[in-house]
């Protein structure tokens, strides 16, 4: 038939159009198999503009909470499964991934994040959220690997020291930091001293206390962008006083967080994110809300 | 994969087919018309049904009114979805889709390909597009080696 000798194959079909399919399906389907079909829809797959963007946030580990650290349990299938999609999405990356987000309740473990750290050494924006699995050790050596890191979202760790240390050595355009957790005067110093050219912090639904969040104002000099939106902020002053919490930010405070280009708050009874914050004490507990609710920031560029 | 294209051979009389050939015999586009430069490129044997909807919307696509250009997306995907378009067909009017660089046809079907890959295993995938495997046997064993769930049933 003369027909087949005008028709081409779909082997034959151009990078492009096999790439615009690709956009089209999901990270499952486009690490299980898709790549293996023959060696132009290989080629395809490996395509940067598929990888700049590795989101598993539409993965979580199944797990269990348990009552001693690390406080949760993830069953092997479920790890399994993780380490199956990171193999392959690094794999066919090459070297591509700028921007690599887990979810918040996938419990990545430290061999994982090493062997993710270690292939995509051009990393600029990361979302780890639950660090329940990760040791300090499997966190330095990841750090150490991603020195064009500019942007990261973490939970709140007891102590921070070690690991902005790491940050401050290995990450020299490291400017925007989201902590998922409270924020005390420890932690401020900690950034001031280790990553003192922060331009965008933010803090929200979260406990902050008032000296903390005056010395942010005060000491690290080239913010730009400070998010407090619903965060319970704590007056906590000298031993025999009680604690108290602030309703509304006085005077000499929006003074100096006026020269933010923007300042973030919202102290609002009415605001359900303010609500849920009180409720929960401080740390909430996101796995109760909508899926996806912890993807939001009024800071655009910290927003999933 | 025997896969017959469903081309009607002999010409079709179709009254929209006067547009094709206005803008095939002008190289200006008329500024009365809404025919883009797209449409002076003529689409391949795809079936009389699946051109008359390809030039619509070509035509409509290049429409300064928002709405009309979303009415006409919606159609096409709709036909996409109601109908049967044979997997040569397909690639044809992809083809078509990418060379014309007529962005918004080209991901309509790009869409209607990506539905037929989801949710399918390698065999299945070669099998749907006729494709076939041109990994040598080291080469298969090599990505067998780097994923071999790949491979799982």
């Amino acid at each position: 038939m003369e027909e087949e000798a005008i028709i081409r194959k779909w082997e034959d079909l151009d990078i492009d159009v096999l790439v615009k399919i690709y956009q089209k399906i999901d990270i499952f389907d486009l690490t299980s198999g898709v790549a293996e079909i023959c060696k132009t829809w290989h080629h395809a797959a490996c395509d940067p503009m598929l990888w700049h963007t590795l989101d598993l946030s539409v993965m979580s580990s199944n797990y269990i909470r348990t009552p001693l650290e690390p406080y949760v349990y993830v069953d092997g299938p479920s790890d399994e499964k993780l380490t199956k999609i990171l193999k392959i999405s690094l794999n066919l990356s090459r070297g591509s991934i700028k921007t690599l987000i887990f979810n918040i309740n996938l419990y990545v473990h430290d061999e994982q994040l090493t062997y993710t750290a270690e292939r995509c050494p051009n990393l600029k924006r990361l979302v780890l959220p639950a660090w329940n699995r990760i040791k300090k050790t499997g966190i330095c050596k990841a750090i150490k690997m991603w020195k064009d890191l500019e942007s990261l979202t973490m939970p709140s760790i007891e102590t921070p020291l070690y690991f902005m240390e790491e940050v401050s050595k290995n990450c020299k355009n490291f400017s925007e930091l989201k902590i998922m957790g409270p924020c005390d005067i420890f932690l401020v110093n900690t950034l001031i001293r280790c990553v003192p050219n922060l331009k965008v912090l933010s803090l929200r639904c979260s406990v902050v206390y008032l000296d903390a969040l005056i010395l942010i104002l005060d000491g690290l000099k080239k913010l730009n962008v400070l998010n407090i939106s619903h965060c319970i902020i704590v007056d906590a002053p000298p031993p025999d006083a009680t604690i108290k919490v602030v309703t509304k930010l006085d005077d000499s405070v929006l003074e100096k967080g006026s020269r933010l280009s923007e300042f973030l708050t919202c102290m609002d009874d009415e605001c359900i994110m303010c609500q849920r914050t009180r409720a929960d004490e401080g740390l909430l507990r996101w796995y109760r809300y909508e899926q996806g609710l912890w993807k939001q920031d009024e800071v655009k560029s910290l927003a999933v | 994969m025997a896969e017959f294209n469903e081309t009607d051979q002999t010409p079709t009389v179709d009254p929209k087919t006067p547009n094709l050939g206005d803008s095939t015999t002008s190289s200006q586009p008329k500024p009365e018309q809404i025919t883009t430069i797209d449409v002076a490129v003529p689409i391949p044997d795809v079936g009389p049904q699946l051109q008359v909807v390809v030039e619509e919307f070509i035509l409509k696509s290049g429409s300064d009114d928002e709405e009309v250009r979303t009415a006409a997306t919606n159609e096409l995907r709709d036909f996409i979805e109601h109908e049967e378009i044979g997997i040569t067909t397909l690639l044809v009017v992809v083809k078509y889709a990418h060379e014309v660089k007529n962005v918004d046809l080209l991901d309509a079907f790009c869409e209607r390909v990506a539905d037929l890959i989801k949710d399918k295993k390698v065999v299945e995938v070669r099998e749907i597009f006729g494709i076939v495997n041109d990994f040598t046997p080291g080469e298969e064993q090599a990505l067998r080696y780097e994923h071999p769930w790949a491979f799982e049933d």
